[in-house]
């Protein structure tokens, strides 16, 4: 999108968008050792609002790359389950 | 010495006898979870509703703010009128659970002045910022007022649509449902984050991220400490009410 945007101010509201969008992800990943629920569930509902504001936009996006959006989401929902096991066993085991 | 073996629980993976109150088995290592495995369904359960709750607000609010058609008062009213909907079904579906929210325990003028109070001085303060910030990154004015302005009654409007349902539906549904719900999921902490985050990505602007979170942290801060939603509708109300009775002024002024 960047790349074919010919309005300067579209190209860099797409670039700030992106930059934001990474940092954020960046940041939610080194939480995520942390608090994992909620770096996971931030950033699947991130994800998801922001595949959602694509396919409003341009309705091609939902198709492209398929099978790496059910990956990632696949992989988002895998991790919820770890989390909600991981949160069990600590409660069990009395961890901090 | 049968007999004390015959008494002893069994390991549900491998049958082995295990020693009493052990939590795992120390033949085969499996942990004994069987009391605990209706809570993880439990749990997943209220993820999947979290995530249909979120599903349904998502698609609501993306398709009404960036597709042109819907920018009418008429699709607005109908979109705050869906949103409040969705709200108020999830709540009543868990409404054993969610109902002890609705009661306003030790009521305090006290308490609820001065969360008002500030409120009211943080909206001021967002306001200014989000006005300063519009006119050096775009070079122009926003109004929510503006919107409404054209209509009959549209200050009446402006403060039903942007003061009055937010403050009521969305209390309802993110410090009500969502948060409710993610509080049996996990930690207290880990919940507040996350219906504050859910609460402000939500409203699909970048910029205003930087103060919807600070205020969604603090509005479910109060929910969890008082357990009563109506803090929060309140303080809710207080914030959006006053940025659109600085708009109806000021734009009414230079009119």
């Amino acid at each position: 999108m960047y790349v074919i945007a010919n309005d300067p101010i579209v190209k860099n509201t797409l670039l700030l968008t992106n930059l934001v969008l990474g940092a954020i992800y960046v940041g939610l990943g080194f939480w995520c050792t942390r608090k994992p629920m909620a770096a996971i569930v931030s950033g699947l509902s991130l994800y998801v609002l922001t595949f959602i504001l694509n396919a409003i936009t341009n309705p091609l996006t939902i198709v492209s790359g398929i099978i790496f959006k059910i990956i990632i989401i696949g992989l988002f929902i895998a991790g919820i389950k770890s989390a909600i096991e991981a949160e069990k066993l600590k409660k069990e085991l009395n961890a901090e | 010495m049968d007999a004390g073996i015959a008494d002893m629980p069994l390991c549900i993976n491998c049958n082995e006898p295990l020693i009493a109150g052990n939590n795992f088995c120390r033949h085969c290592g499996f942990a004994q979870v069987t009391q605990n495995a209706w809570e993880t369904t439990d749990k997943w359960n209220a993820v999947r509703q979290l995530i249909l709750f979120f599903l349904i607000d998502a698609v609501i609010c993306c398709v009404a703010s960036f597709i042109p058609f819907f920018k009418t008062l008429s699709w607005s009213i109908v979109v705050d009128i869906l949103l409040a909907a969705v709200s108020v079904i999830f709540f009543v579906l868990n409404w054993l659970k969610l109902r002890s929210l609705l009661v306003w325990n030790n009521f305090s003028f006290a308490r609820l002045g001065g969360y008002c109070a500030i409120a009211v001085v943080s909206s001021i303060v967002v306001g200014i910022f989000i006005d300063w910030l519009n006119h050096s990154l775009f070079s122009k004015h926003f109004s929510y007022y503006a919107f409404y302005q054209p209509h009959k009654y549209g200050a009446e409007l402006a403060i039903f649509f942007i003061a009055v349902m937010p403050a009521l539906f969305e209390e309802l549904g993110y410090r009500g449902f969502l948060l409710g719900k993610l509080l049996l999921i996990t930690e207290k902490k880990q919940a507040i984050f996350i219906s504050a985050f859910l609460f402000a990505i939500m409203h699909t602007s970048f910029l205003s991220l930087c103060w919807l979170i600070p205020f969604a942290l603090w509005q479910a801060n109060i929910r969890v400490r008082q357990n009563t939603i109506w803090y929060g509708v309140c303080t809710h109300f207080c914030f959006n009410f006053t940025v659109v009775a600085t708009e109806i002024w000021r734009d009414g002024n230079h009119h």
